[in-house]
């Protein structure tokens, strides 16, 4: 008997986005992964119908399950007395450019970097999880407010931190609309509403 | 000096980078994980559910539904009962954090109270129904299921003719 839905291609999907997002709460790739692994299958478990209305919950799950792993894993770096951990795959990039991307990417990179990992997770979560101000405040437990205050604050960030490179990176920026697909169970327009 | 960024175009950037596709590995690793379940659901056959109390109800029910029909035209103050289990997304979301999963309404027992007269001599058949409801909410911060549940209790009338 087939399962009930498709879970590869909804894992296709929602996979990068997912690391990317699990990245910005832990100190690694690998460990970034290994969050996403159990996410997505405790909420496949959860979920089997692949409703779109419960992707929220998946990124509430792998918001969970990444803060409990930080905080193990400070537990541990704490008693071992080592930085290791923080050190290994940190350099790995969290974009997957097109080749005249590249630079572009680099430097977004550095700057999303320079944000307070509140801000970053509000613009991981909107620009490339999809996920609406109201979805991003259930899943962090604040006021669509702070929310929107956070979102606000980091592209005001970001734009001053980028300006003296504006040239540069509008130049070599790519048509949004054929990037890359975000959203794959939801529209443009229902995301930035 | 130099042009700022407009928040639309800068959110556009953004958005053109793609984030860095996953490994083969990753998936590898979830379809493992997946696939213990997989095969049990494979080799679970789902039966429907006996419902033991449905053939000596099932004239209640016919009654009930005539019945239902006949009082949502004189009340719009009665609730009825839901006339199926399967689980239904609930549309009003609850108050604070948490998010509504499904809401289900299930009948117990139907007791036959047998045949009254009103006032004016008409003949009306009374049946008490009992029956669960329960609702499912889900808390995204951490997940966490809460279930809801509470008996329902109604008294239905219905039409009786005598031929």
């Amino acid at each position: 008997m087939a399962p009930a839905f498709d879970w590869k291609r909804t894992f296709d999907q929602l996979a990068p986005q997912l690391v990317l997002y699990a990245r910005q709460l832990v100190q690694t790739k690998a460990d970034a992964k290994d969050v996403v692994q159990m996410a997505f299958v405790r909420w496949w478990r959860r979920f089997p119908d692949g409703d779109a209305q419960h992707i929220p919950l998946l990124y509430a799950a792998v918001r969970t399950i990444a803060l409990d792993q930080r905080r193990s894993d400070n537990r541990r770096v704490t008693r071992e007395g080592k930085s290791d951990i923080a050190i290994a795959g940190e350099n790995a990039p969290c974009f997957d450019p097109q080749p005249e991307q590249r630079e572009t990417a680099e430097i977004i990179e550095n700057a999303l970097q320079d944000l307070s990992k509140e801000q970053r997770e509000v613009v991981t979560l909107h620009l490339w999880g999809g996920l609406t101000f109201k979805e991003i405040a259930a899943i962090s437990g604040e006021s669509i407010n702070t929310i929107a205050g956070r979102y606000r604050y980091a592209l005001n960030n970001l734009q001053k931190k980028l300006a003296p490179v504006r040239d540069e990176l509008v130049t070599s920026e790519q048509p949004a609309s054929t990037a890359f697909n975000v959203l794959p169970f939801t529209s443009p327009s229902e995301v930035l509403s | 000096m130099k042009p700022e960024f407009h928040a639309p175009e800068l959110e556009n950037l953004l958005r053109g980078l793609a984030p860095a596709a996953v490994s083969p590995e990753l998936r590898t690793r979830v379809e493992e994980e997946l696939r213990l379940d997989m095969s049990w659901l494979s080799q679970t056959t789902k039966r429907p559910r006996a419902v033991r109390w449905l053939a000596p109800v099932t004239y209640a029910a016919l009654g009930a539904a005539a019945a239902i029909a006949v009082m949502s035209a004189f009340s719009s103050s009665i609730t009825l009962p839901a006339s199926t289990s399967k689980p239904t997304v609930a549309v009003n979301a609850p108050q604070s954090g948490v998010m509504p999963v499904s809401t289900i309404s299930e009948w117990d027992d139907v007791q036959d109270e047998g045949i009254r007269y009103t006032a004016d001599r008409m003949p009306q058949k009374h049946v008490r129904v009992r029956g669960t409801e329960r609702h499912v909410y889900i808390d995204p911060r951490d997940g966490a299921e809460i279930i809801v549940e509470y008996p329902r209790e109604q008294s239905l009338v219905l039409p009786v003719s005598f031929q």
